[in-house]
């Protein structure tokens, strides 16, 4: 069996492994720069105030901050690239179901509706193994769909060409 | 003792059984030292008066060069032979290799060779060849599931087309 070149990939759609792989490290990176955030500003109370903060876990208040810097840091990154930094790594990207760029407004409801594929066991993920263009209940929800994008630049370009309803 | 007596000493001088030389050979040997010194003369002079540089210039080098087949000359040589006889290890032998080393000037070539534009790019390829691989492996994992999940769907249709054909610059 010989194995596929690198170029046949580019544009079709996006299997589990290599979405799950770049979540994993998404959560990795975002989780991460939160804890660095967060120690930044123990330091910096401390250094100002003289009193030391401390994080707890199970605080409501964190739990609410780390939700809005998960939904900032995906939202965000769909919006202004299409991808996150582990899609990045993986060289997948977010574009619409005709191949366009995604648009900010389906980015934030991607984002938003992201959190209801974990629900009952992450039965929204399950689209992406048994639908036929890989597509999640958050793709679904933003009309979006993820494919390979790598390789050299110009190679899968998003279209330009078609008209969108705002 | 008593001295030697020759009965005819003019054969000390003459040699009876050499014939005697002609009397044309007899007039010809001062007329062929006379000539010779004359003609020495003459060369000194045509030489002294002669301008090499006006007599290369009228030479055509391209005439002269274009008559000889320097290919058939090649081909007569033989090179091996003759690098045969070159001791390379006597001349290597006679070069001050620690010399020479000395007299580089590595920072300059270090800083005409943009060492840091060089690693950067070389690294910069081999991580981009790195995660080229790590993505094709994930991208063949993603298409053995999508098979397996196929076959237990029993899925008749073909896989989906891409959505951006690779190339497409629309």
């Amino acid at each position: 069996m010989t194995a596929r070149p690198a170029l046949s990939y580019q544009g079709h759609y996006a299997g589990p492994v290599s979405r799950l792989a770049s979540f994993v490290i998404d959560l990795v990176v975002s989780a991460g720069a939160f804890c660095v955030a967060l120690a930044a500003i123990s330091y910096g109370t401390q250094v100002i105030t003289g009193n030391l903060v401390s994080w707890n876990r199970s605080s409501g208040v964190v739990a609410g901050i780390f939700a809005a810097w998960e939904l900032a840091y995906f939202g965000c990154s769909w919006a202004a690239s299409g991808r996150t930094a582990g899609m990045a790594v993986f060289g997948i990207l977010v574009v619409r179901t005709d191949g366009s760029a995604l648009q900010p407004r389906r980015a934030a409801v991607r984002a938003l509706a992201f959190p209801f594929s974990f629900l009952f066991c992450c039965l929204g993920f399950l689209g992406i193994l048994v639908q036929r263009e890989h597509r999640a209940l958050h793709d679904l929800a933003a009309g979006s769909a993820v494919i390979y994008a790598w390789g050299t630049p110009g190679v899968v370009t998003v279209r330009t060409d078609v008209a969108h309803d705002g | 003792m008593t001295a030697e007596r020759r009965p005819f000493p003019i054969l000390a001088v003459v040699n009876p059984k050499v014939p005697p030389p002609s009397a044309r050979r007899r007039a010809a040997n001062p007329a062929e030292a006379l000539a010779q010194q004359v003609t020495e003369r003459v060369v000194d002079l045509v030489v002294g008066a002669l301008d090499v540089n006006e007599l290369a210039a009228r030479v055509d080098v391209n005439a002269i060069l274009g008559r000889l087949d320097i290919d058939a000359m090649l081909r007569k040589i033989d090179l091996n032979s003759l690098l045969g006889q070159v001791d390379v290890n006597a001349i290597l032998g006679q070069v001050d290799v620690n010399g020479l080393a000395q007299r580089i000037d590595v920072a300059g070539l270090a800083e005409q060779a943009d060492l840091g534009a060089i690693i950067a790019e070389s690294s910069g390829g081999v991580a981009r060849e790195v995660l080229d691989a790590v993505r094709c492996q994930a991208a063949r994992l993603d298409e053995v599931i999508d098979r397996w999940v196929g076959l237990l769907l029993r899925r008749k249709r073909p896989a989906p087309p891409a959505l951006l054909p690779a190339g497409a610059d629309s």
